[in-house]
């Protein structure tokens, strides 16, 4: 095991903080065959991000066209991978994307009845899911580029 | 005498029955049965006896002593002063003396109220209230029977010297204890649990504590040594030590591991059924800490306490229990979600002092403590659920056997420690990636390799999800296949031969839910998981009568590939309660709540795949001679192969080996081709 790696697995618990499941990446991590070349661990960070980006563009759509929805489904889909990989803070948020465009409130306990509160929500909670996904993006791709 | 005897042993069973102190009730039967055999001719009860025996009232000591105290006031101060040096005594001698000697009535009342909180409590309770008290109390009764008829034996117990020794806890501090030059070792506990009385003396019972002695030579042979709580302390110490103790040589405590699980919210929701136990003080409480509130300990009285501590402790295994007979050795977490961002170790992880450390410390904190603590796959409420769910009717014995392809192309290897997948795991796996043992090295950090054939049945839709998983089963070697929606698991299902459907339950065309409850429905319709004779007497089983009508598109191929009800596991990421509900009423067996927790997901494909191979028998013998078979194989296997190469390669030997010795290896090789296919896209 190089020193270097190590550090690098630091730096990233450190940088990423709350925004990562350290554990639970890390047993992505633990399939990978080879450590230095990190092949499957890098391939599936790496499609999750465009998975990530091309879901983002269709919630923007979805935001105009007011579909609840579909934001909802969205919301779900895209925790799903976040959770698997470990990405705590964009799963939360695509949970709560997910509740509020099934017309509840953020935590899914109430319903909220009012379209339009509910649209205005998920405009600001899909602006922060994406500024979170950036800053875990830039920290694994720093991971993987080490 | 023998009129004594008996009473003291009715006593004593009496009050062992009454005591309520769950962690110790357990365990305190059969010990005080053993040593009160061995207390009986212990020194200060020898004495006891015979200076009772010398007293014109001997039908009942205890009564008589006290009403011979309490006639006696010079017996006070003696009283006192000896516990001033044995504060064993205390309570005895405080009611003593608050109360004045003409109320003899009272005093004895008062008395046992002290100890016991209950006036039914015969006074004979008194002296033999616990096995640990026993002697300390019958030496105190000692004196005062004595100061009436002296007897040549009684002055030496009347005044036993003191001293001091030195005990410690492991890997702590020694400290001083003072006992008796008599005191057995059973006393020293008590006296310990009276230093300890915070660390030890609140979840712990004098006769829970042993103590270990470390002889001054420390060679090989001469171990440390338990001592039994018949041995003279003065005695042994005076052997081992001669010359005395030194602080070095400070017994050591030993304490049965953390008998009090921390208080979880089931137990707080217990409390409800504990109040009136807990109410009253616990018989334990007063007993070593007279003077000091009682500590409350929520415990069920008599019978119930084993279940209830079990049940505290370890709040979801019925299942697991029900199903494979054994317990996991992962504590399964709970449902709570919020507390993984709390419980992250990022502590330590932050403030060690070069990049290294840092880092080696932040791999061990992050591998192990977050594994331990994480709550995602919070299946402790779907555990009990799922119970009814997977008692359903056990199925037909195997007629045609189903084609079993070996998974495993690796010896079962004894599992060391735990499986977690840990650093170790995958050092090795880079050093040994050009030898013999690459495979086999790589997954024997994570996995041992006895999860038996089963057959997987994974439903994503989300493809990220379904590689990680698709990978994991990899490694177990697990055969797996995939459905990207609701109606492609059931068309796949339909074809037979899964054990266990992983299914997400937000799925497009046709959700998990629905899935399931149409794979239940396919089960009733078909009989599957119904004794075949039980089909044929009642008919009628499923809500609407279908089986007399099963209609022809419904009908399901080779009853061989359909042994028993697939168990279904719910995969969800929501960490709503009414999510989970909605999944157990459709049908699932179970859920895991994302992200997967891999050890949890491993252990219970171990546990379904032995549940399996007690239903299939058969296939599951073929399976173990495939393994057997496959090691030989993997012995010709060539090395410096890299480890997918070889991997593929021993496939295909076992493959050929099935091919051979089974008549029908198609579902093993379609998935194999499946497989192949899913981890190349």
């Amino acid at each position: 095991m190089a020193p270097e790696e190590l550090h690098v697995e630091a730096t990233l618990i450190k940088k990423a903080g709350d925004a990562l499941d350290y554990a639970t990446f890390e047993q992505i991590l633990q399939m990978d065959d080879d450590e230095d070349e990190r092949e499957f661990s890098r391939e599936i960070v790496f499609d999750f991000f465009q998975q990530a980006e091309s879901t983002f563009k269709n919630m923007d759509t979805a935001l105009g066209e007011r579909d609840l929805e579909e934001l909802s489904s969205l919301g779900h889909f895209l925790k799903g991978s976040s959770a698997t990989l470990g990405l705590t803070k964009v799963k939360d948020s695509c949970e709560k994307i997910q509740h509020i465009g099934s017309r509840k409130d953020e935590t899914g306990s109430h319903d909220e009845l009012d379209d339009d509160k509910s649209l205005e929500k998920l405009d600001g909670i899909i602006k922060q899911t994406k500024k979170d996904f950036e800053v875990i993006e830039k920290l694994m791709r720093e991971f993987y580029e080490a | 005498m023998p009129d004594f005897k008996t009473r003291f042993h009715n006593a004593r069973i009496r009050l062992l029955r009454r005591s309520s102190v769950a962690p110790a009730a357990e365990s305190k039967l059969p010990k005080a049965a053993a040593i009160l055999p061995q207390l009986r001719p212990s020194a200060s009860m020898g004495k006891l006896s015979s200076a009772i025996t010398t007293r014109p009232t001997g039908d009942s000591a205890s009564d008589s002593s006290h009403s011979n105290l309490d006639k006696q006031k010079p017996a006070v101060s003696l009283l006192l002063e000896h516990e001033l040096r044995h504060p064993s005594a205390e309570t005895v001698v405080d009611s003593q003396i608050l109360l004045p000697p003409s109320a003899p009535g009272s005093l004895s009342s008062t008395d046992l109220h002290a100890r016991h909180h209950d006036d039914s409590t015969p006074v004979s309770d008194l002296q033999l209230s616990s096995e640990s008290n026993v002697t300390s109390e019958t030496r105190e009764i000692t004196p005062v029977v004595t100061l009436q008829e002296p007897s040549p034996s009684v002055p030496t117990a009347m005044t036993p010297t003191h001293r001091k020794i030195w005990v410690k806890r492991p890997h702590a501090s020694a400290t001083l204890v003072q006992i008796k030059t008599d005191d057995l070792v059973d006393d020293v506990r008590d006296m310990i649990l009276r230093k300890y009385a915070n660390s030890l003396g609140r979840s712990f019972d004098s006769p829970d504590v042993t103590l270990r002695i470390l002889p001054r030579e420390h060679n090989q042979k001469s171990q440390d040594r338990t001592l039994g709580p018949e041995e003279e302390i003065c005695r042994v110490l005076d052997a081992t030590f001669p010359g005395g103790q030194t602080v070095e040589e400070a017994l050591i405590i030993d304490v049965p591991h953390k008998r009090t699980p921390k208080p979880s919210p089931r137990v707080a929701s217990h409390h409800g059924y504990y109040d009136q136990e807990t109410a009253r003080p616990l018989e334990n409480g007063g007993e070593y800490f007279p003077p000091m509130p009682p500590v409350l300990i929520p415990s069920p009285a008599g019978g119930s306490t084993v279940s209830h501590e079990s049940r505290s402790s370890h709040p979801e295994r019925s299942m697991t229990v029900l199903g494979t007979g054994y317990l996991p050795p992962l504590p399964s977490p709970g449902g709570e979600r919020k507390r993984t961002h709390s419980h992250r170790p990022k502590i330590g992880r932050h403030h060690t002092s070069s990049p290294t450390t840092m880092a080696a410390n932040a791999i061990s904190n992050s591998s192990i403590r977050p594994r331990g603590q994480r709550h995602d796959s919070s299946h402790s409420d779907a555990m009990q659920h799922a119970a009814p769910a997977t008692a359903q009717p056990l199925p037909t014995p195997p007629a045609p056997v189903e084609p079993v392809k070996p998974a495993a192309s690796t010896p079962p290897i004894p599992r060391v420690s735990s499986p977690r997948p840990g650093m170790k795991g995958r050092k090795r796996t880079k050093a040994g990636k050009d030898g013999v043992d690459g495979s086999h090295s790589l997954s024997s950090g994570l996995l041992d390799n006895a999860v038996p054939p089963i057959n997987v049945l994974i439903v994503e839709d989300n493809m990220i999800n379904l590689r990680v998983l698709g990978a994991f089963m990899e490694r177990l070697k697990v055969r797996w296949q995939r459905a990207m929606n609701g109606r492609e698991a059931v068309t796949k299902w339909r074809a037979g031969g899964f054990h266990l459907v992983l299914m997400d339950i937000q799925l497009p065309i046709m959700n998990g839910l629905e899935a399931t409850k149409e794979i239940r429905r396919l089960e009733r319709v078909n009989s599957i998981g119904v004794f075949s004779s039980a089909s044929s007497v009642a008919p009628t089983m499923g809500p609407e009568g279908e089986r007399g009508e099963l209609v022809e598109a419904d009908r399901l191929g080779d009853g061989g590939l359909f042994k028993s009800p697939v168990i279904i596991v719910a995969l969800t990421a929501s960490s709503l309660q009414s999510d989970r509900h909605e999944a157990l009423a459709a049908g699932c067996n179970d859920f895991l709540t994302k992200p997967v927790n891999f050890l949890w997901l491993e252990q219970k494909i171990k546990e379904w795949g032995c549940m399996q191979a007690l239903i299939d028998f058969d296939g599951w013998r073929k399976w173990k001679d495939f393994a057997a078979q496959s090691d030989s194989f993997k012995g010709k296997g060539k090395a410096g192969m890299g480890r997918d190469k070889k991997s593929s390669a021993l496939k295909k030997l076992v493959e050929e080996g099935a091919e051979s010795s089974s008549t029908t290896t198609t579902t093993g090789h379609e998935t194999g081709h499946d497989k192949g296919d899913s981890s190349a896209s």
